[in-house]
Parts: C-alpha cells; sequence; structure tokens
C-alpha cells in the first residue's frame, strides 16, 4: 500500500479528485473519435479504485459482515463479550473510583491555575498555615491574583433563636474564597471585605447547597434570615452552586454552611485569638498564580517569606517551609495510603482485564482455526492479508464495543458496590452521572482490548498457509514450533491469573489475621461520649473543668463500672513523633514515628491494661510537676529491646523537645489502624498534656441504650447550650473497623473471583484447544504403538510445562516486586494490608497447574479414546 | 496483439520521455511508435495513469493542446525516470531469457 493513498481518505480531497477526473475524461473524450476510447465509464470505475483504498466505503460492508458471522456463532459471542464486559467494568468503576479519590481537579474554572500553599516541616510534610502567617504572605507575595485560606471546622448550628443546636460541618473562609475560587452563587451574594464582616452586627453565612435544600427545602427567600452558629448571630447571605460541594480531603463531608475567617475568634469564643496565634498552623491555602508568573518564581518567593518568617518568629516558626503543590500534589503528599490503595486496585483490575483479553483472544484464534477454509478461500480469491485482518479487526471492535456496552452497566453496579464506605456526603463521591471523564475512559479502555484481544488472532489467521488450509480435514501438523501464538496466550493467562489469585490471596490473609483477633483491651461495655465544649467559647481552664465534672458525675451513675479521659478512643490513636534515649533523630524527621495518647490516671484501669513494670499515672503528675510518660510493650520492643525501660527519658516531637521520664510499661496493644498490627505508643498524663477536645471511656454493666441516654442528659445538666454528643461503644468502633476491611475485602474478592472465573473458563478453553488440535498426531502415535497412558504422560507433560512457565514468570514478578518494594515507603503499609504468606505462595501455583494438568487431561483423554483408524483417516 | 501482462507501465514511462503528454496523446503514442501492433484499450490506460501517478513516477497539470484545447499533461518525474531504467533492464533480461527458451527447436 501506497501512503500517498491515504490523503484520499480526506474526503475533500476524494471530491476533488472525482471532479478532476470526469473534466479530464471529457476533455479527451473530446479530442478522440467517438467509441475510440470505449467504455469510458469502467475506466473511470477503475481508477477510483486506485485511490479508494476501496476502503472507507468498505467500512460498513465490514460491520455488516462482523455481526453477520458473529450472529452464526452465539455461545463464542456470549462468552466474548461477557469477558470483556467483566474487564471494562471492572476498571470503569476502580477508575471512577480512582478519580473521585485522586485524579479528578476541583470543580472550580481554570482548576489548573489553582495551586495549594502549605507548610512543610520536619515531622510533616503538609501541615496547615497561621492566620498571622496567611496575612503576611498574602502582603508580600506578587506571583498571586488571589490568595484564600480556609479550614473545616464542627460548628454548633442552630436554624434560628429557639431551634437546638446541631452539630454541622462548616467551612471558615477568607472573605474572597468563592471570588478567587471563581464560584458564583446561584442565590445571594458571598462574604464582604474582612473588616466589614468583623464590625459587622450580623457577619454573613453562605450555606451550602445541600444543607440549603434539605433544612430550608431550595426556599429562595433564605437570604436575609438569621442563623446562629456556635451561639453567635450570622445572616444568610447567599447559597453555594450544586456544582461546589465544598473543598478539603476525600473524605471532607459537604460544608453545611460557610463562615468568614474574620470572625474565626468569635466562633471559638474566650480561647487565645486564633487570629493573631502565630502558633495554630490549621489553615488550608490556595492561591491563583497571576498571569506570567511561573511556579517555580512563585516557590522561590514563597520559600523567602518562610525564612522570614523563621527569622522573625524563630519560637512558632521554626524549620516551617512553605511548599507549593498542585491539587494532586497535594492530595499524594497529604495521604499515602489513598493512593497507594488506588495503585493497587488499578494494577488488579489491569490484571482482570488482561485476564479477559487472554480470553477473548484465545477464542478468537480458537474461532480462526474452525474458519481456516472461509478465510483460505477469500484469501484465494484475492482479498488481501490487510484486507482479511481489517475484517477480522472489525469483528474484534464490534465484540469490544458491544462488551464496553455491556460494562457500562456492571460499572453501574460496582461503583454502587465500590461506594459502600464512602460517605454519602462527602465533597468528593465516585460515580458516573454521564461523567464525560470516566466515559472516556471505558471507550479507551474498550478499544484498547479489541486490539489486545484481536490483533494477534487477526495477524496469524491471515498469514494462513493456503494450500493445508484448503485441503479438508484437520490441518497436518507442520514443523512443531516450541513458541506458537497459543503457547504465548496460555501462559499469559497463567502469569496474570497467579498474580491475581496471589494478591487476593495475601489480602484475604490479611484481613483473616486481624478480623478475628481480639483487641487486647476491654471493648466491652465500654462507652465512648465525645463532647466539645470548644463550640461552646469555652476558656482552656473552663474546658479542663467541664471535662473533670464529667467524669466526676459519670461516676456517680448507677452501673458504671470505671471512667477514664481520653484523647480518642483507643482505635484511633495520634500520630506522633519523639526521639528515645540513646537513639538520634533520623535523617529525613526530627523525631521517630509512634502512637500517642493522652489520658488521665484512671485510663489503664478502666480499659483492663495492665501495667508490667513501673507504675501508671497518678494524680500527683499534675502541671509543674516533673513530667513523666508511660510506653507500651511494642515501644520497649523497638527502642529498647532487652533494656529497662523504666526511669530513661524521651524527648518529644524532636531531639531538643520537651524532656519526659518513662515511669512504667504498660500491656496496652492499641494500633494506628485497624489492618495495621499493634505500633509503639506513648501514653501522656492528661494534666500535663491538655488537649482541647477529650473523648470519656465509661466501663458500665447493664443497658448500652439507657447508659448512653444518661450520659448525654450529663452532659445537658452541664450546659444546656452542648449540642447532643456523641456517644457510641468501643465494640461498634471494633465492628467499623473490622467492617472496613472486610468491604475492602470484598473488593479484592470480587476482583479475585472475576479474575479467576474468566481465568478458569479462558485456560480450560485454551488448553484443551490446543490438544483437540492433535487429535490426530494422539491416533497415529497410538497406532504405531503408544499405549493410552504413555499419550496422556506426554500430553499433559506438555500441558503442565507451559504453565510452569507461567507459574515462574508470575514468580518472577511477585519476587521482583518484593525487592521494589523492600525498603520503600510503602514497605510496611503493605506488607500489613499484604502480607506474604506460605499458604497462598504454595496453593495458588499448585491450583493453577492443577486446573492446567485437568484442562490437558480431559481432551486427551478423549483423543486417546478413539479408534486410531478413524483419527487416521481424517488426513 | 494483446499487451503483456505487466508491461503497460513500461511502455507509458517510455512513452513519456519524449514530453508530456495527455491520456489519449499517450494512446496513440504507443500505437504510432509500436507500427500500430499494440492496441492500447483506454480502459486499461486511464486506470494506469493514475497509477502511477499515485506512486508518483508521473506528474500531471493542465495544459493548453495544440488544438488550444485544455488537458491534462503527464510528464515523467524523477523517480519515474529512475523506474523505467530498472523496467527497462529487467525486460532485457525477460526478452533474452524467454529467447533462449524459445531458440531451441523442439525435436
Amino acid at each position: 500500500m501506497d501512503w500517498r493513498r491515504l490523503a484520499y481518505l480526506w474526503p475533500s480531497n476524494k471530491r476533488r479528485e472525482e471532479r478532476e477526473m470526469q473534466e479530464e475524461l471529457a476533455s479527451l473524450a473530446a479530442m478522440a473519435e467517438p467509441r475510440e476510447l470505449g467504455n469510458l465509464t469502467l475506466a473511470a470505475e477503475r481508477a477510483r479504485q486506485t485511490w479508494h483504498l476501496t476502503s472507507f466505503t468498505g467500512v460498513a460492508a465490514d460491520i455488516r459482515h462482523a455481526l453477520r458471522a458473529l450472529r452464526r456463532d452465539l455461545w463464542f459471542l456470549a462468552v466474548a463479550v461477557l469477558s470483556v464486559a467483566l474487564g471494562v467494568g471492572a476498571n470503569t468503576a476502580v477508575f471512577s473510583f480512582v478519580d473521585a479519590y485522586v485524579l479528578r481537579p476541583l470543580p472550580v474554572p481554570n482548576p489548573s491555575e489553582l495551586l495549594r500553599i502549605s507548610n512543610s516541616t520536619p515531622n510533616a510534610r503538609v501541615e496547615g498555615l497561621s492566620y498571622p502567617d496567611f496575612r503576611d504572605i498574602r502582603d508580600a507575595s506578587r506571583s498571586f491574583s488571589g490568595l484564600v485560606a480556609f479550614r473545616s471546622a464542627s460548628l454548633r448550628v442552630a436554624l434560628d433563636e429557639r431551634a437546638a443546636p446541631q452539630l454541622r460541618d462548616g467551612i471558615v473562609a477568607s472573605n474572597d474564597l468563592f471570588t478567587v475560587l471563581g464560584i458564583v452563587p446561584p442565590l445571594g451574594r458571598t462574604f464582604l471585605p474582612e473588616t466589614v464582616e468583623r464590625s459587622s452586627e450580623l457577619p454573613g453565612a453562605v450555606l451550602g447547597h445541600d444543607f440549603w435544600l434539605r433544612e430550608f427545602g431550595g426556599d429562595r427567600s433564605v437570604v436575609g434570615r438569621t442563623l446562629k452558629v456556635n451561639g453567635i448571630p450570622f445572616a444568610v447571605v447567599g447559597v453555594a452552586p450544586a456544582s461546589f460541594p465544598g473543598i478539603g480531603t476525600a473524605s471532607t463531608r459537604r460544608p453545611a454552611v460557610f463562615v468568614p475567617l474574620a470572625v474565626w475568634d468569635h466562633l471559638e469564643g474566650a480561647r487565645a485569638n486564633p487570629l493573631e496565634d502565630r502558633g495554630r498552623h490549621e489553615l488550608r491555602l490556595a492561591g491563583r498564580l497571576r498571569a506570567g508568573v511561573s511556579r517555580s518564581s512563585a516557590q522561590a518567593e514563597l520559600a523567602a517569606i518562610a525564612s522570614r518568617l523563621e527569622r522573625d518568629h524563630p519560637e512558632t516558626n521554626r524549620e516551617r517551609r512553605i511548599v507549593l503543590r498542585t491539587e494532586l500534589g497535594l492530595r499524594l503528599a497529604e495521604d499515602l495510603e489513598v493512593p497507594l490503595f488506588s495503585a493497587l486496585l488499578m494494577t488488579l483490575v489491569a490484571l482482570v482485564l488482561a485476564v479477559a483479553c487472554f480470553n477473548v483472544a484465545g477464542l478468537l484464534l480458537q474461532r480462526a482455526q474452525a474458519r481456516r477454509r472461509e478465510i483460505a478461500v477469500r484469501l484465494a480469491i484475492g482479498a488481501g492479508p490487510v484486507r482479511l485482518v481489517r475484517q477480522l479487526m472489525t469483528e474484534s471492535v464490534v465484540i469490544a464495543l458491544a462488551g464496553g456496552g455491556l460494562g457500562l452497566g456492571f460499572a453501574h453496579i460496582g461503583i454502587r458496590f465500590l461506594s459502600r464506605y464512602h460517605p454519602p456526603d462527602a465533597v468528593t463521591l465516585p460515580g458516573m452521572r454521564l461523567d464525560s471523564r470516566v466515559l472516556l475512559f471505558s471507550l479507551a479502555v474498550t478499544l484498547l482490548s479489541s486490539v489486545l484481544f484481536g490483533l494477534g488472532p487477526s495477524v496469524h489467521a491471515a498469514r494462513a498457509n493456503l494450500v493445508s488450509a484448503l485441503k479438508s480435514g484437520p490441518p497436518t501438523p507442520g514443523r512443531p514450533r516450541r513458541v506458537t501464538v497459543r503457547n504465548v496466550l496460555v501462559v499469559g493467562q497463567i502469569t496474570a491469573t497467579m498474580l491475581l489469585l496471589v494478591v487476593g490471596g495475601m489480602m484475604l490473609e490479611g484481613s483473616r489475621r486481624r478480623v478475628g483477633a481480639a483487641p487486647g483491651y476491654r471493648v466491652d461495655h465500654v462507652m465512648a461520649v465525645q463532647a466539645d465544649p470548644g463550640v461552646l467559647g469555652y476558656s482552656a481552664a473552663r474546658t479542663r473543668r467541664f471535662y473533670l465534672d464529667f467524669a466526676e458525675r459519670a461516676r456517680a451513675l448507677p452501673g458504671v463500672e470505671g471512667v477514664a479521659l481520653t484523647e480518642r478512643e483507643p482505635s484511633h490513636p495520634t500520630d506522633y513523633r519523639l526521639v528515645p534515649e540513646g537513639h538520634r533523630p533520623p535523617l529525613t524527621q526530627a523525631g521517630y514515628d509512634v502512637l500517642r495518647v493522652v489520658c488521665d490516671d484512671r485510663y489503664f484501669a478502666t480499659l483492663q491494661m495492665p501495667t508490667l513494670l513501673g507504675r501508671g499515672f497518678s494524680v500527683a503528675d499534675r502541671e509543674g510537676s516533673p513530667r513523666i510518660g508511660i510506653v507500651n510493650e511494642q515501644f520497649v520492643a523497638r527502642f529498647w529491646p532487652g533494656q529497662a525501660a523504666v526511669g530513661r527519658h524521651l524527648r518529644l516531637e524532636r531531639a531538643d523537645g520537651p524532656d519526659v521520664e518513662v515511669v512504667g510499661v504498660v500491656r496496652a496493644p492499641i494500633r494506628d489502624d485497624y489492618v495495621a498490627p499493634p505500633g509503639a505508643a506513648v501514653f501522656l498524663p492528661y494534666e500535663q498534656n491538655r488537649q482541647p477536645r477529650m473523648t470519656l471511656l465509661v466501663a458500665y454493666a447493664g443497658d448500652a441504650a439507657a447508659m448512653a441516654a444518661s450520659l448525654r442528659a450529663v452532659v445537658h445538666d452541664l450546659d444546656a447550650e452542648h449540642p447532643v454528643p456523641d456517644v457510641r461503644t468501643l465494640e461498634s468502633y471494633d465492628r467499623e473497623g473490622a467492617r472496613a476491611v472486610s468491604t475492602f475485602v470484598s473488593w479484592f474478592l470480587a476482583l479475585g473471583l472475576i479474575g479467576l472465573g474468566l481465568a478458569v473458563v479462558g485456560l480450560y478453553a485454551l488448553i484443551a484447544f490446543s490438544v483437540s488440535r492433535r487429535t490426530s498426531e494422539i491416533g497415529l502415535r497410538m497406532a504405531v504403538g503408544s499405549t493410552r497412558a504413555g499419550v496422556l504422560r506426554l500430553v499433559v507433560r506438555q500441558g503442565l510445562t507451559v504453565a510452569a512457565t507461567g507459574v515462574a514468570l508470575a514468580a518472577l514478578v511477585v519476587g521482583l516486586t518484593h525487592v521494589a518494594l523492600a525498603g520503600s515507603f510503602y514497605a510496611d503499609a503493605v506488607v500489613a494490608l499484604l502480607p506474604p504468606n506460605l499458604p497462598t505462595y504454595v496453593g495458588v501455583p499448585l491450583a493453577v497447574l492443577a486446573i492446567s494438568a485437568v484442562a490437558a487431561l480431559v481432551p486427551a483423554r478423549r483423543a486417546a479414546s478413539i479408534d486410531p483408524m478413524d483419527a487416521l483417516r481424517h488426513e | 496483439m494483446e499487451l503483456l501482462q505487466g508491461t503497460l507501465d513500461m511502455l507509458v514511462l517510455r512513452t513519456l520521455v519524449l514530453g508530456p503528454l495527455h491520456g489519449y496523446g499517450i494512446a496513440k503514442a504507443i500505437r504510432a511508435s509500436s507500427d500500430e501492433a499494440l492496441e492500447i484499450e483506454f480502459g486499461s490506460l486511464y486506470p494506469a495513469l493514475k497509477r502511477l501517478e499515485i506512486k508518483g513516477w508521473i506528474a500531471s497539470k493542465w495544459e493548453k493542446s495544440e488544438q488550444n484545447r485544455r488537458a491534462k499533461y503527464y510528464r515523467l518525474t524523477p523517480a519515474g525516470r529512475k523506474q523505467l531504467v530498472d523496467e527497462r533492464s529487467r525486460w532485457a533480461e525477460f526478452v533474452r531469457a524467454v529467447g533462449r527458451v524459445m531458440a531451441e527447436e523442439p525435436r
């Protein structure tokens, strides 16, 4: 084929050529004698063929032909379409999930211009900034056309003067948040300049769209009404558009209300003024780059500002860099688990797709074999190989598109399945909703799969040996080739299946180890109460008083066995850093990662965590007395193995941080998250480490509902303005963790099962087909004296050789992955989620080899049982 | 006399060595230079011109004919000239080979 012909695919070129030809023929006819040139119409038609490629006009015919050919073989069509549909469906569903969590840009105009600014310290890659820092950056920076700050906050919202306040998620934002993001409220306006909002009697509040619909029924006269947030009246000035669900991390809930940052201090009441406190690094920043300013120059400017801030405010800004990132960059830096999990899911669905493609490729190959005569006849009567490949590829594309269409249906089910663990009111949600990104992705996957499974078999078929194909009967086995397309398919299929099953097996083992295990401390009949007097505007001293009173009154309730104050329930310890005695801080960060629990002197007794060495906390450990701490067994094993821990010292946060003496060792197997093994933890006394929000743990006997009601009544008694607190049993936290794990495991298991089902069908078909092709050879062997058993051994051995190649290849991939991950950032997380284990590493290869052996044996027996003369007569 | 399969392209290229000609002119020229022995069917010649043009061996241009009529004139391109040299030597070889075979009188 000449590439110049491709120009004629362009319709206007073709039309021009046609016009020219007619003109030329007319001019020649005028010169020649009548009839001298013969049949001009025929000449024109033949000339047309030279540039027509016969092609484009042929596509419709190809599709018609493909449909006719496929209709003849409905069984083949059904299996092929279903395979593609499962592959495309799984990929689309997972992409939708990954898109929502990681990839999708913010729903604002020109999202790529919008950059995120955060602090980065030796102990944290991403941290917030303080309001004074934000103010200084905004005043000093020339790189941004707009710079905004915001934070999520739990707010006490009352719809009017008399309504009971309820806890809602909200966003406290600088006044130009909406302007800089480019969001126009469909109703009302946004915030006024900071000074105006601050001096106003009624600062403005913008309602979230969902909240507006739910609480006000979409009433347009809501603008002008008064709302009470944390006890302060606000005027509703506008409603955010439905297209803007809020801004935050993947699991941030949609904000009910946006309130101006200018009154942040009022919202916090008598606590220290956050607008003047450079130590409260709590704000997230976003800025739009000014036209013509590069990211690197903006970053350089921010770095200069950061070092100036560090010089001027060493006590709050030491080693605090300011980092500029894209939205995607921030998401990847902020949370490691989600990208890791996404990568794992994407890899697995890619494997499922590979298995599906191998399946269809195998089927196509068999089909081509069955159609050898048809194909040979077409080649013989002049269809070029290219033309034939095109026809066969058209069939592949038709199969792929049908599968892709059905796959979207599967994807829809898959997305609902994947969304089960997703908060239904998060700012990001996976979904189809005619999402062009998801649809585009699935179309790309569909077309890719048609090339993957179609091209090889089509080319193979078109290269068929005409002479042998046209003869009747099965093909004479030619020179046996070691590497055939079929063998490559079988090896690929086995490798992909193996990898899927190995990951599935490790996943299952990981969850089995965890879900069955007891937590290692009392969760039975323990209630966790999260009260937050912060929303009442309490001072620090009054907050402490509130918690102590609450604990005292709870202790007096009938049926209560013990009460403890802690930062959060034991299944959610705080990530913390410190430097234990005898250790130097690691190179990349200021301290070692450990878990921290701030609690009172009753904590260990209430949760039945025995003290192994030294002592527990006492009332003597108060503010001003020497700072002490308690560590768990895991801590000792990690930092001071085989050494005495009691009496040794720790430095909190960094090598020159506050000094803490270890006074005891407890058996307290607390975990960072549900899947992880118990980690090294340090326990610090509440009185020496006051936190603004604490949780009350109440061990009790009797009915849970009655106890919860009494505890709520106590909070109401303490301050009637306090919103109804969250009261839950520790068991429910445990169950929640187990449910999360089993949800994730069920995703992987579903993928594994889909892959396994596809693979078994495909593998059996491929191997069985290979063997059945050798029926006549087997007959020949038997005729010259082979025994039945000998033939079976031969066939099974050959089948197993191919299967073993696939197993070895998969083992190589697993091994390389181990090597690549070893010592990497992700190693611990991967091992916790996917523990390597013997049953998987031995069981999966054996199972795969067994399936392969059976797949070879069944058709071999059939072949060996026929009369040798029958088999030979076919020749 | 009918043309041997595959020789038409060569004849067209050879004819155009003498100068640009239109489609009808090429047909007449081949007939004339073969002393009317070769009958060129226009239904074959015209698609051959298109084929050679796509291959880049000849190029066409609208010009005025000697009778002052507009006609499309074909001329040889450098690539076509090279192709002609190739085909000519192949043809000579073919003729020699066929000649050797046919020279032996059957007994």
